[in-house]
């Protein structure tokens, strides 16, 4: 089962905001996140990831630094500003209340 | 058959045509590309093969510049480009003012002086958006597409930079023949004319390289300075033989400034970090 597109991108944010809470992180790194939490069903064209990424940082939500890997190679590292944790605080709260409202449609004895 | 490098520099030259040369981006890109290229490599896939998939998973240049497009265009231009443009075209108004007004001087002094003073005026537009990109810096910095908008106009303006001070140095040497009976004679006005142009030409040929924009904003900064102390320092050297404090002052702001930057490098990647 492969999620529909639109969902995709609405998550999209909020995926991005919840793995960059738990440390910097670079894109690469940041898919293989995203396909190892939801078994490999939520499906990003990979590319689309920057503009969302660059998205963030011109709204003050994260920061970057280009930054050599172990391995020499060069990566841009981004981490949350407490603007993206105070954003990120609101998604949770907006997809809480849509998880809540669903699973009480869809499994009555929900409490 | 083109080697991997060879298919990745044609990608990127694709890419970069459908992005508008965003910089940072074709950088990111490219790195998620090596990534997963060396990922299926090591899993054992032929080198064609991993560059096709891992090419695919990326998306097509278009549709990620659509993108990039659809999500950046409400952050705009930065704010210090567009007064940098509006003070560009006022210069240009008001120099050819000026000029209009050079009665009795010739046409060749005339256009050698239009094309001198707008061309330096370019260098100091390009000093002034740097010095904003280093201030801004200390405070978090603009964000990608501000600062892709910022070292598109610096390149901007040193290209017309670089093609005006040619262009009025050499009107300016015909000039000198006429009047002189001379070309060329290394007097320090001359002498900082090429140190401007040398300057102006190297900062529009940065675009071939991949610099960073604080290296790029650093280079800008050095030519504000050298333009300053070369076209300011020469003239009230030579008109009143004294060396101004004033510009002094203005030129030493530009090496603190320029001191500055090690510290900001170190600054982000302790900001990433923590």
């Amino acid at each position: 089962m492969k999620i529909d597109k639109d969902l995709v991108a609405a998550s999209s944010v909020p995926l991005i905001l919840s793995i960059l809470s738990e440390g910097e992180s670079y894109g690469y790194a940041i898919i293989q996140r995203v396909r190892e939490l939801s078994d490999g069903k939520i499906e990003w064209t990979d590319g689309m990831l920057y503009p969302v990424l660059h998205w963030l940082e011109d709204n003050g939500y994260v920061r970057s630094a280009w930054q050599k890997s172990e391995r020499g190679r060069q990566r841009k590292y981004y981490s949350l500003k407490p603007e993206g944790k105070q954003a990120l605080r609101q998604h949770k709260e907006q997809w809480r209340v849509v998880n809540n409202a669903l699973n009480q449609l869809w499994n009555p004895n929900y409490a | 058959m083109p080697n991997l490098e060879q298919r990745i520099a044609d990608w990127r030259r694709t890419m970069a045509k459908a992005s508008d040369h965003r910089r940072e981006l074709l950088d990111e890109l490219e790195t998620h590309l090596r990534e997963e290229v060396e990922r299926l490599l090591r899993s054992g896939v032929s080198e064609e093969k991993a560059f096709e998939m891992a090419l695919s998973k990326l998306g097509a240049p278009a549709t990620i510049a659509a993108e990039c497009d659809k999500l950046t265009a409400k952050q705009g231009t930065w704010w210090p480009v567009k007064v940098a443009r509006g003070c560009a075209v006022a210069a240009v108004l008001l120099t050819s003012l000026l000029i209009f007004k050079m009665d009795g001087k010739g046409i060749l002094l005339a256009s050698h002086v239009w094309c001198v003073c707008i061309g330096y005026l370019s260098m100091f537009a390009i000093g002034g958006l740097g010095i904003c990109y280093i201030c801004a810096s200390w405070f978090g910095g603009p964000g990608p597409t501000q600062r892709h908008s910022l070292i598109r106009s610096i390149f901007q303006f040193a290209n017309v930079a670089a093609i005006l001070n040619i262009l009025g140095v050499t009107l300016g040497m015909f000039w000198a023949r006429e009047n002189w009976g001379r070309y060329w004679a290394w007097d320090p006005k001359e002498t900082a004319g090429v140190l401007i142009i040398l300057w102006s030409v190297l900062l529009s040929a940065l675009q071939w390289f991949r610099a960073g924009p604080t290296t790029i904003a650093s280079f800008a900064v050095l030519g504000s300075a050298l333009t300053a102390a070369g076209w300011f320092g020469v003239h009230i050297k030579l008109n009143t033989g004294t060396v101004s404090p004033l510009l002094i002052a203005v030129i030493a702001i530009h090496f603190v400034l320029l001191a500055s930057v090690p510290g900001i490098r170190l600054l982000r990647k302790h900001a990433v970090r923590n």
